[in-house]
């Protein structure tokens, strides 16, 4: 059966695909965040996924606003990057699992949730840019992808409860795969920021976010999206694709690493990594 | 919350969906690049080829993030419109503080 091996977070702006792009590696102000990624690139050497599940959000690229989908599943077996608006050197081109995709998709229908099928999808810098802080330095990844997108452009929004049932139920279709794989789920967005507005960073609400998630994301499930807003700004609901990756994940979590830095562009950067407290467990 | 605040804090809703949907739509435009550069050799032009109002138009003329998102606009497009104009993202992008601390901008 497929299992899930780990939760990863990261923040996504597209300052910091651009500061990769420019190899900014040792650029003091993009360091202290990079360098957070070292534990989550030697776990996931040491625990190299079959699959990569990325929860995100589109930025406008795949999707406008004639049609937004709240939930959306990419079901391809090959997925492109394209131009955003601001030039594009050439599409890059990642492997999907379109198999595992289908299940996932019947799956979350099964249980009363209802994602637009996707069988192209290009995919947004929100995607990429948390692939590629994970494996740098790479024209694609060593684990093969399916795209998990939501709405967080327009109101109305998923709640962070639904969006916690979501994950829920999103875990559970990949815990139902039959093939042996090893998934590992990305989320990625946040944390707090409002775009074109400083001051929108809110770093004790972030670590308490990040304290949250870890040992009782149940304590964020009442929260009305408008709260959520007064204390992250607007762009800081992308917190609720973290909310998607804890609710596949479930139960207890063991924290491998975990690093907040602020600001890092307009937002807080915020980079974490959690295993399931039962993974051995379960795979015995 | 009153529309006005939903509308300073960034929370796009049906109102703004509603109103601004041109504006957006012309934005979304901008990911493909002839479309680019035919906005840029006639701004005016291009604004009237997708039929936006005259509060839109001036907010594309002034560049104004409050008055593009007082007319509908939704943030995340307004990222792809001020893109065009070479230095805009320091402004826009940068300059973040961290709640109750001075001036560490940086980036």
């Amino acid at each position: 059966m497929a299992r899930i091996t780990g939760g990863l977070t990261t923040s996504h702006v597209p300052g910091i695909g651009r500061a990769m792009a420019a190899g900014k590696w040792e650029d003091p102000y993009w360091k202290p965040f990079f360098d957070a990624f070292h534990p989550l690139r030697d776990w996931l050497q040491e625990n190299p996924p079959d699959v990569v599940v990325v929860v995100y959000n589109d930025h406008g690229l795949n999707f406008f606003l004639d049609t937004k989908p709240t939930f959306a599943v990419g079901l391809a077996d090959e997925y492109h990057t394209a131009d955003e608006g601001w030039g594009h050197e050439h599409p890059r081109s990642f492997a999907g699992h379109d198999k595992l995709s289908w299940h996932i998709a019947e799956q979350l229908v099964e249980n009363h949730f209802d994602p637009a099928l996707c069988q192209e999808m290009r995919l947004d810098h929100a995607c990429t840019v948390a692939g590629d802080l994970l494996w740098p330095n790479r024209e694609t990844w060593p684990a093969r992808l399916v795209p998990v997108e939501m709405n967080i452009i327009m109101h109305p929004l998923p709640k962070p409860r639904r969006c916690y049932d979501f994950g829920a139920a999103l875990g559970d279709a990949i815990r139902s795969y039959p093939e042996d794989l090893n998934v590992v789920i990305v989320a990625s967005g946040g944390l707090s920021h409002q775009i074109g507005q400083g001051g929108y960073i809110n770093d004790e609400f972030d670590r308490f976010c990040m304290d949250k998630i870890e040992n009782d994301p149940e304590g964020l499930l009442d929260f009305s999206n408008e709260e959520w807003v007064r204390r992250a700004g607007s762009q800081g609901l992308e917190f609720m694709t973290w909310l998607v990756m804890r609710g596949a994940i479930q139960g207890n979590v063991d924290v491998v690493a975990r690093k907040y830095h602020a600001p890092l562009s307009h937002t807080g950067g915020a980079v974490m990594l959690m295993t399931p407290e039962d993974t051995v467990a379960s795979a015995a | 919350m009153d529309l006005k605040e939903r509308a300073e804090m960034g929370i796009f809703d049906g109102e703004s969906a509603r109103k601004g949907y041109r504006l957006n739509k012309m934005c979304y435009s901008f990911n493909i690049e002839e479309n680019r550069n035919e906005f840029l050799a006639d701004e005016m032009a291009y604004c009237r080829k997708y039929g936006l109002n005259e509060a839109q138009t001036e907010a594309i003329r002034t560049r104004s993030k409050s008055d593009f998102v007082m007319a509908g606009g939704s943030l995340y497009f307004y990222g792809k419109f001020v893109r065009l104009y070479p230095g805009a993202m320091g402004a826009f992008n940068y300059g973040s503080k961290v709640k109750g601390q001075e001036d560490n901008a940086n980036g």
